[in-house]
Parts: structure tokens; C-alpha cells; sequence
């Protein structure tokens, strides 16, 4: 694509400007591996203050959307906001937790280092960690019940505290827009309480939470939106609206069952 | 006294060949790339060679600077490997090792610099028994700073070396922590990929180029994967990590000279064995006791 093209593409006549409210104004976002899309011209603009979920079949591109918002993998077309910005220009204000998969788990940190590398910014680069920064990362523990834990290795807890290290982490970072990787992938029963809880919380304080989420049955009853995803937008908005037999069905090719259906409509 | 003229100057090369290796060592274990080490010290030979024909000396900061450039051009191409053509890591490391040093073969043979210093036994071996320091008659005359213009070379620019490196490593080990533990996590908080990428990969390189020339390969390899190999079974925190490779790295240097050089004879061998070897082995020996140690441990918990 020549330049002038590209510029075309991306001036102002063919974009409305990036809304200065949203936490995540997205539009047009294209990524592929290879020659496969797996992300295809998703529009999205999240709400301020909601959490949303965003939901789909396996690889219908839920985590490489949240990865190609955020600049984590090569994307081929798209302009994405935040608060009337570009992403490299308000980092300070977003919060990412990765897929369990992407972190090195036998890597030699204790559960307050990770915490504290939320702070890592604030700290400045090339800084040294100063007692009030691990202060900061114990009560951000303390606040999800995992002060006992704070000098375990982090490979040596269980998935759900590691998940709860996790939304410490992000907690301590004091970010404005969450962005989070199933956040309640392999996490016990109160484990999903208390996280489920602090996002309600963080979304009540004027945050906004989005989240990939791979239990249907539960969509309806956490979150406020959606964003339906198989490759393409399917269907957004209020998680009522957004979640009907008929884009479900769209979104998992037909192949949700009865009871499956039913529990996601609720 | 030949102690302190011969074995003294070369136990310093050793010890600082083996801490240089061991602190780098850290960042390819902890990243699980230790073969890294290994490609980067065949990747930076047509940077020696280079740096040699422009400098006219096998050990200069224009041959050091020569190699730098040799491995992170070998460590980009790699990462461009990677990403592009979704290899994997050990593939694309292969690929580039294997081209890069049969190209510093060809610049030897075509540019007539075989023999001077690249022979395949000084590269292996390197040369640790060599450094010699005639100084010093008694230990006093160690602390004698007449004596000090006179040191083998190596010993200054091994301590230098590992004191840049040590610096480095001291400001930033938290961004250590942050890419190696959570890489995309740390792109998202605005730590660039490349720049941390090029920034280990040449402070291994630093490294490699630095020991190689003193201690040679084996030593070098040994000591970049053995000592953090074994700090990684016996701790869970970073900085007991970084201590406990450098600790394993001075114990194996002394130990391994003690033992190529006077043990040998003891056990009636008619000569001292190759140093460099003698440390490498017992580098590998105190990893195999530790891995023995960390299994018991497991079991009777």
C-alpha cells in the first residue's frame, strides 16, 4: 500500500475522531497470522464506568484482539483510542493481565515483585524499587487476601491466588481502563467471587473493565456489554441485546447446544 | 615461588572469565535460550576477524567493538527469523550460527590471517595457563602498585569487563525481571521489544567476546550455562540467583585449576591437564550434585 494511500486511508475525512470519552475506541482492526485473519475489521467503542465481556468461540481472535489493541502483535489496518488518544500515548492509564500461558511461571519472583511491576512506571526506568513501592504492591495484595502469600514463589500458588497476583498487579497500577486475558480462566469457585467482585467495584469507581470470558452461563450475570467475536464483529452493546439465540448461533456457527443456549441467554 | 608468578595471574583469569560468563549466564537460563550463548560465540568470529584486519591486533576495543556488532547483527537476525518465518528458537539460532561462523572461516582463509591467533586449539582451550605475572618475589609485592603496570593485560580488561557488566546488570535488573518473567506485559508498559532484545543479547555478547579470548570456548560455554544453571535449583528469588551463579562460578574456577594442575599430578599423571577443561568439568559436576540435592530434597518433603 503506498503511503498516500495509507494516509487516505487513516485521514479524518474517512474516520470519525477518536472519541475523547471512550477508554477503547477501535475501529477497523485487522489482524492475521500468516494469510489467515484473525481479526477482520472489528469496530468497538467501550462505554466509560461498564465492564465488559468479550466472548466468542475458541479462535474467533479474542485474546489477538486485546493483543492487537494494545500493540502486542503486528496489526494490518485499524486506529485504536483511548480517551481520545493513541495507545503509546496513555500506557500510564491502561492495565493488561496476559494469558496464563505468556507468563514464565518458573521464573525466580515472589509474588511482590510481580505485584510491584505494576508500578514500574511510576518508578520510572532504570529506577530503583524504594520501600513505599513494595508498600503500595502489599496492600494492593492485602486487598484481594494474599498478604500470607506475598514472599511465595510465584510458581508455587495455586492458579487462583496466581490469578488474584495477577489483579494486584493491575490494581497497584492504578490504571483507568483494565484490560484482562480470562481473568477467571482455571480459578476456583471463591476465587471468582472475590475477582468478579473487585471488578464490579473498580467498574462502580468510574473504571471500565473489559475482559475475554469463556463461560457463557455466567455473561449475563457479571458483565454490563459485550462484544460478540468470531473473526468480525458479530454483535456489541448491552450484554441483553448484544447475546440473542440468533447471534449466538451466528457467532459458534450453529453449534451451541439447547441447554448451552439457554443458560447464555438467561 | 612460582605461585604467585604463574598460578595466582592465571586462578585471577580464570575466576574473572568464569564470574563475567556466570553473570551474563544468568540473563539465557533465566530466559531459557542457553544455547544462545553458544550461537552467540560463533556468531562474533567474522566480527574478530574483522576487527583484526582493520586493527592489525587479535585484543583490541576496535576487535571487541567488531564482535559486538558481529552478535547483535547475528542476535537481530535471529529474532528477524523468528518473527518472520515463525521458526523456532533453536532453528533460526542454528541457521544464522552455522552461516556467520563458516563466513569468519572464509574472511580467515581469503585474508591470509590464518595462524595468528584463531587456531582451532588457542579457541578451544584458550590460554589461561600463559598469563604470567613476573612481578611479584613475595606476596607484599602484590599490593606494590610499580608492580601493577606490569599485570597481564587480561586480568584489567576481564575485571573491567565484569565491572561494566555488573553495573549494567545492577541498573537493570528490574527490567530483567519485568521481560524475561511477563515480556507482553512489559510492551504494554512501554519497554520496547527490540531494545531490551538487543540490550541482553549484547551484554552476552560483551561477555563472550571478552572470556573467549582469555579462557577460551569451552570455559566460556561452560561458565554461561553451569553456574546459573545450578543457582536456578537452589533458589526461587533473583538476586540469591545472581549470587549463588556467582558463587558456583568462582567455587568451579578454583576448584577446577586446583585440581587440572596439582590434582592430576597426585593421581600420577606425568603433567598438569588443561585448566580451562579441568574447570569446566567440575562446573558440570557441581550442577550434577545439585540437581542430586534438589531431587532429595523433593522426595523427602
Amino acid at each position: 500500500m503506498s503511503p498516500e494511500i495509507r494516509a487516505l486511508l487513516q485521514s479524518e475525512e474517512l474516520h470519525a475522531p477518536l472519541d475523547r470519552q471512550s477508554p477503547l475506541d477501535v475501529s477497523g482492526l485487522t489482524v492475521a497470522y500468516g494469510s489467515a485473519p484473525a481479526v477482520w475489521n472489528v469496530d468497538f467503542k467501550a462505554l466509560p464506568g461498564t465492564l465488559v465481556a468479550i466472548v466468542g468461540p475458541n479462535g474467533a481472535g479474542k485474546s489477538t484482539f486485546l493483543k492487537g489493541t494494545l500493540g502486542l502483535v503486528p496489526t494490518i489496518d485499524g486506529r485504536i483510542g483511548s480517551y481520545g488518544l493513541p495507545i503509546p500515548k496513555v500506557r500510564q492509564r491502561i492495565a493488561y493481565i496476559p494469558q496464563r500461558e505468556s507468563v514464565d511461571w518458573e521464573f525466580p519472583a515472589t509474588a511482590i515483585d510481580v505485584v510491584t511491576m505494576g508500578l514500574y512506571r511510576q518508578i520510572g526506568w532504570l529506577r530503583p524499587i524504594r520501600r513505599r513501592h513494595k508498600e503500595i504492591a502489599l496492600s494492593a495484595l492485602a486487598e484481594l487476601g494474599m498478604a500470607d502469600f506475598a514472599d511465595r514463589q510465584i510458581g508455587q500458588l495455586s492458579g487462583g491466588q496466581q490469578q488474584r497476583v495477577f489483579l494486584a498487579r493491575a490494581i497497584a497500577q492504578d490504571a483507568d481502563l483494565y484490560l484482562m486475558d480470562e481473568p477467571l480462566a482455571g480459578v476456583d469457585a471463591a476465587t471468582e467471587r472475590t475477582i468478579v467482585a473487585l471488578l464490579q467495584r473498580l467498574v462502580s469507581s468510574g473504571k471500565t473493565v473489559i475482559a475475554v470470558h469463556h463461560d457463557l452461563s455466567t455473561v449475563k450475570e457479571y458483565f454490563d456489554q459485550a462484544l460478540l467475536l468470531n473473526v468480525r464483529n458479530i454483535a456489541s452493546g448491552p450484554v441483553g441485546q448484544a447475546l440473542t439465540e440468533e447471534t449466538l448461533q451466528r457467532a459458534y456457527g450453529g453449534r451451541l447446544a439447547p441447554p448451552q443456549l439457554r443458560a447464555a441467554l438467561g | 615461588m612460582t605461585f604467585l608468578q604463574i598460578d595466582l595471574p592465571a586462578i585471577s583469569v580464570a575466576i574473572l572469565a568464569a564470574l563475567t560468563a556466570a553473570l551474563v549466564g544468568n540473563l539465557l537460563i533465566l530466559r531459557r535460550q542457553a544455547l544462545m550463548g553458544d550461537a552467540l560465540s560463533h556468531m562474533v568470529l567474522p566480527g574478530i576477524v574483522a576487527g583484526y584486519l582493520i586493527s592489525g591486533h587479535p585484543k583490541t576495543w576496535v576487535t571487541i567493538a567488531c564482535a559486538l556488532v558481529a552478535g547483535l547483527f547475528g542476535a537481530a537476525v535471529v529474532a528477524l527469523i523468528r518473527k518472520i518465518g515463525r521458526l523456532d528458537m533453536a532453528t533460526a539460532m542454528g541457521v544464522v550460527l552455522t552461516a556467520m561462523f563458516a563466513a569468519g572461516v572464509l574472511m580467515i582463509e581469503t585474508t591470509g590471517t590464518a595462524g595468528v591467533h584463531l587456531d582451532v586449539e588457542h579457541a578451544l582451550y584458550g590460554s589461561i595457563e600463559s598469563v604470567i605475572w613476573p612481578h611479584p618475589m613475595t606476596w607484599v609485592d602484590i599490593l606494590n602498585p610499580d608492580g601493577w603496570g606490569h599485570l597481564p593485560e587480561e586480568i584489567p580488561f576481564l575485571a573491567g569487563t565484569f565491572a561494566i557488566l555488573s553495573a549494567a546488570f545492577l541498573l537493570t535488573a528490574k527490567e530483567i525481571t519485568l521481560v524475561t518473567f511477563d515480556p507482553s506485559f512489559g510492551i504494554t508498559l512501554g519497554l520496547p521489544f527490540w531494545v531490551t532484545e538487543l540490550a541482553i543479547n549484547g551484554a552476552v555478547a560483551i561477555a563472550v567476546v571478552a572470556a573467549f579470548d582469555a579462557a577460551g570456548s569451552i570455559l566460556v560455554i561452560a561458565m554461561l550455562i553451569c553456574p546459573a544453571a545450578t543457582a536456578r535449583l537452589t533458589t526461587n528469588r533473583f538476586s540469591s540467583q545472581i549470587w549463588a551463579s556467582l558463587f558456583f562460578a568462582t567455587t568451579a574456577a578454583i576448584v577446577g585449576y586446583c585440581l587440572a594442575v596439582w590434582g592430576a599430578a597426585a593421581l600420577g599423571a606425568s603433567s598438569a591437564v588443561n585448566a580451562a577443561g579441568g574447570i569446566a568439568c567440575v562446573a558440570g559436576l557441581i550442577l550434577g550434585i545439585a540437581a542430586v540435592w534438589r531431587r532429595w530434597l523433593q522426595h523427602s518433603t
